[in-house]
């Protein structure tokens, strides 16, 4: 029977991730390069940070339970879900 | 930084003021934010109300969690690129000439300048309910017409910009006229110097 990793999920993730961090450091140079080294532009930042960390943080609570070795059959049983 | 290390200043020349967007144009970016933010609970209630969601795949449930956190860090960034864009938006007017510098998206960034002398006329206007209680709209500088005409969108105080740039013009003006006057004095020596070279080169 066809099997999927669990951890599998984790690769488009992973590289959304890396946009991600690429496009915050491009906006936060930005606004560092071009006027914005002020306490307004370190607020934003410091913001951005934030609201950044909590989404993190929220997927990685809701997903501490998954056991990411598990090698889950792709015709597997229903589940209820939220 | 300041608003003087954003563009290297002429000798002589001094900052007038610097205009950015009134802060309450970027109300619409932190609505759109909230819209989009509360979005999938919405859409949610109103598909499946309060029954719990039976996904046919374990698998699915995690990647639903993944795609969930995808689409709130997207949105995120979403909205500190528009912070970006809206702080780097810059119109700086010197005593000497305006900048109007554009940030346009995260990798691109236009500056144009424009010389207080050719401001040929200034053109305010506050439009709409909310402008108008909160004293904000645009300013247009328009120079001869083969030129870029300047347009500042949203500016706070448009009428007192446009008095205030229209009173610089004039005072630049009245500048250029000074030494213009004074030049020539200098002139006699300048043509005579022209004149020998001409017939250095046999041309006089």
């Amino acid at each position: 029977m066809l099997s999927l990793p669990t951890y599998f999920l984790l690769f488009p993730y992973a590289l959304f991730l890396l946009g991600y961090v690429f496009f915050s450091f491009a906006n936060v140079i930005s606004l560092g390069k071009y006027g914005a080294r002020n306490a307004v532009g370190l607020m934003a930042s410091f913001i951005f940070v934030c609201g950044t960390a909590i989404v993190v943080f929220m997927t990685w609570q809701s997903l501490s339970a998954v056991d990411w070795t598990a090698v889950v059959p792709l015709t597997a049983i229903p589940v209820q879900a939220f | 930084m300041s608003v003087s290390q954003l563009f290297p200043q002429n000798p002589g020349e001094k900052i007038e003021f610097s205009l950015r967007r009134h802060p309450i144009v970027f109300l619409g970016p932190i609505f759109v934010l909230l819209i989009l933010a509360g979005l999938p609970f919405a859409g949610k209630a109103v598909i499946f109300g309060v029954q719990p969601i039976v996904l046919p795949h374990p698998m699915l449930d995690i990647g639903i969690r993944l795609l969930a956190s995808v689409y709130y860090l997207s949105i995120w960034i979403f909205f500190f690129s528009q912070f970006t864009d809206y702080y780097l938006d810059i119109d700086i007017v010197t005593n000497d000439r305006i900048l109007d510098i554009n940030q346009k998206g995260l990798f691109g960034r236009s500056v144009s300048e424009l010389d207080l002398t050719r401001v040929q006329d200034v053109h305010s206007e506050i439009k709409g309910i909310i402008p108008t209680l909160l004293n904000y709209g645009t300013v247009d500088v328009q120079t001869a017409a083969s030129e870029e005409n300047f347009h500042f969108e949203q500016v706070p105080d448009p009428h007192k910009v446009r008095q205030r740039i229209l009173e610089l013009a004039a005072l630049d003006r009245k500048r250029e006229a000074r030494e213009i006057m004074d030049q020539p004095k200098q002139a006699p020596d300048a043509a005579a110097a022209g004149h020998d070279e001409m017939k250095n080169q046999g041309l006089g």
